[in-house]
């Protein structure tokens, strides 16, 4: 069983009912990132998808961190998720 | 030793006892200037501060008038000078704090032409702007002028900065954003809200990473390719470390431009200003659509009223005998509207600006509901032409 913690900020958590942490359980022994991906898009968020996901991808403005480090220093969707990891997806802001 | 160094010394010299910074610091401060963009949330208590330390010369830019909505979080003006430029406001402010700084005032809106040139004289320049395409318009120019970036963003309880451009290996926001959000995605204080403060703790925050730059303390780590998030609801704080510079970027990369001049930035960020996306005949002016309500009179009104905006917003105020269905409920409610059209009404859509309502028509009109017609301009344009009494927010 892989337990992992998603993480939304920045606007990201209107998505999950307000719910900035999220634990979640999967059964595979060994999964990729872009399946959490897939997980979140298809089964924690229940609309507004265009908000997260354009087609199968993260959509622009959105940052996403492994533990705290920028996905592209961590291979992106296939980064394989380790047991406890951290996944963080913050939508970049404009205002001031 | 001469009197004004006397006095500066007293002046700055609580930040002199420290041993990171020191008058060596103080001096390389009085010898800089940086450049604020925005003179609202970020930017009042941003160029305060840089202002209090002493930094030689600080330019303000924008083309915006201090507003009475504005001042919960723009703490630099006063009621006194609503209507007036922000940026002058500002300089008052500044001077009223610290007279020895030098003031550039610059009432321009930013733009691809103008950019390079305001930048040039200044040795930092803060982002304390309010919008996507500013933001990408101010990168370029620092990723091509190799100038630091100090960018701040605050929007409902959150705040977000960091340091771009800032050394060999610092990103640009470019190299993180290389393509912009779609605009549906984008907030803004003004349409979403924000808590005083939220703007204030990041304004201060870009005022001292400026200092530790502009001082030059060996000691310090400057927030370059790091990116803190600051989470006002929760009071939680938490910094992330960001990709290195991509040579490949357009804006900073190996072969990148040299300027932005005919880079075309609508179609990038994939807007235009004022949009109009139905025809004349679906469109109504305030005065119009009050007319024609107040013609068919009461309850057996010819007309249904539709307040498309958020339901936040429709509780502050509201136009008598208009309902309200957010933009985003309007598939799921989709049944309420056909209800009404069945019973022989008219359709009436109005929003806070004349955007929202014309999706809304055009959604309405995409699944069959007629008729159906915009109120252009919105519950602004209404509280000018009809109902002075709406507030304006």
């Amino acid at each position: 069983m892989l337990r992992i913690e998603l993480e939304f900020g920045g606007g990201l958590e209107s998505l999950t009912g307000g719910n900035k942490v999220v634990p979640v359980e999967f059964s595979e022994e060994q999964l990729t990132l872009d399946r959490v991906i897939d997980y979140i898009r298809t089964n924690l968020i229940k609309e507004k998808h265009e908000y997260f996901v354009q087609g199968e991808y993260v959509r622009p403005g959105i940052l996403v961190l492994i533990n705290d480090v920028d996905w592209e220093l961590e291979g992106k969707t296939r980064y394989v998720v380790q047991q406890g990891d951290r996944i963080t997806f913050i939508s970049t802001l404009h205002g001031g | 030793m001469t009197t004004s160094d006397k006095l500066d010394v007293t002046r700055y010299s609580r930040q002199i006892l420290l041993p990171q910074f020191g008058k060596k610091s103080q001096q390389q401060l009085l010898s800089k200037k940086i450049l604020i963009i925005g003179a609202g949330g970020l930017g009042c208590p941003a160029a305060l501060y840089l202002a209090g330390a002493g930094v030689g010369s600080l330019g303000i830019v924008d083309n915006d008038t201090v507003e009475i909505s504005n001042l919960h979080r723009q703490i630099a003006h006063k009621e006194s000078l609503e209507g007036k430029p922000k940026a002058e406001s500002l300089r008052e402010a500044i001077r009223s704090l610290n007279s020895s700084v030098q003031v550039q005032v610059i009432l321009q809106r930013l733009t691809q032409y103008n950019v390079l040139e305001v930048i040039a004289d200044y040795d930092i320049v803060l982002d304390c702007t309010d919008n996507v395409l500013t933001r990408y318009v101010i990168n370029d120019a620092c990723a091509v002028s190799r100038k630091p970036l100090v960018s701040g963003a605050a929007i409902g309880w959150d705040g977000q900065i960091t340091v771009y451009c800032a050394s060999n290996d610092c990103p640009c926001y470019r190299c993180i954003f290389p393509e912009p959000p779609p605009p549906h995605c984008v907030g803004s204080c003004d349409a979403n809200g924000v808590l005083g403060p939220i703007p204030g703790i990041i304004g201060c925050l870009q005022a001292l990473e400026s200092i530790k730059l502009a001082a030059c303390i060996e000691q310090a780590q400057v927030l370059i390719g790091r990116l803190l998030v600051w989470d006002g609801l929760t009071s939680k704080c938490r910094v992330f470390q960001l990709r290195t510079r991509n040579p490949n970027c357009v804006a900073c990369g190996v072969e990148s431009r040299k300027d932005f001049c005919d880079y075309d930035y609508a179609s990038f960020i994939g807007c235009s200003p004022s949009v109009c996306v139905i025809p004349s005949e679906k469109r109504l002016s305030p005065r119009e659509a009050k007319e024609r309500i107040a013609q068919s009179n009461g309850d057996s009104s010819e007309y249904f009223c539709l307040d498309v905006r958020p339901s936040v917003q429709y509780e502050l105020c509201h136009i008598e005998g208009f309902h309200n269905i957010p933009l985003d409920q309007l598939a799921s409610r989709v049944t309420e509207i056909q209800q009404q059209v069945n019973q022989g009404k008219r359709i009436l859509v109005i929003c806070r600006r004349g955007n929202a309502s014309q999706q809304a028509v055009a959604l309405l009109s995409s699944w069959n509901i007629h008729p159906v017609y915009d109120i252009f301009g919105g519950i602004e344009e209404w509280r000018k032409q009809c109902d002075p009494s709406l507030p304006y927010y």
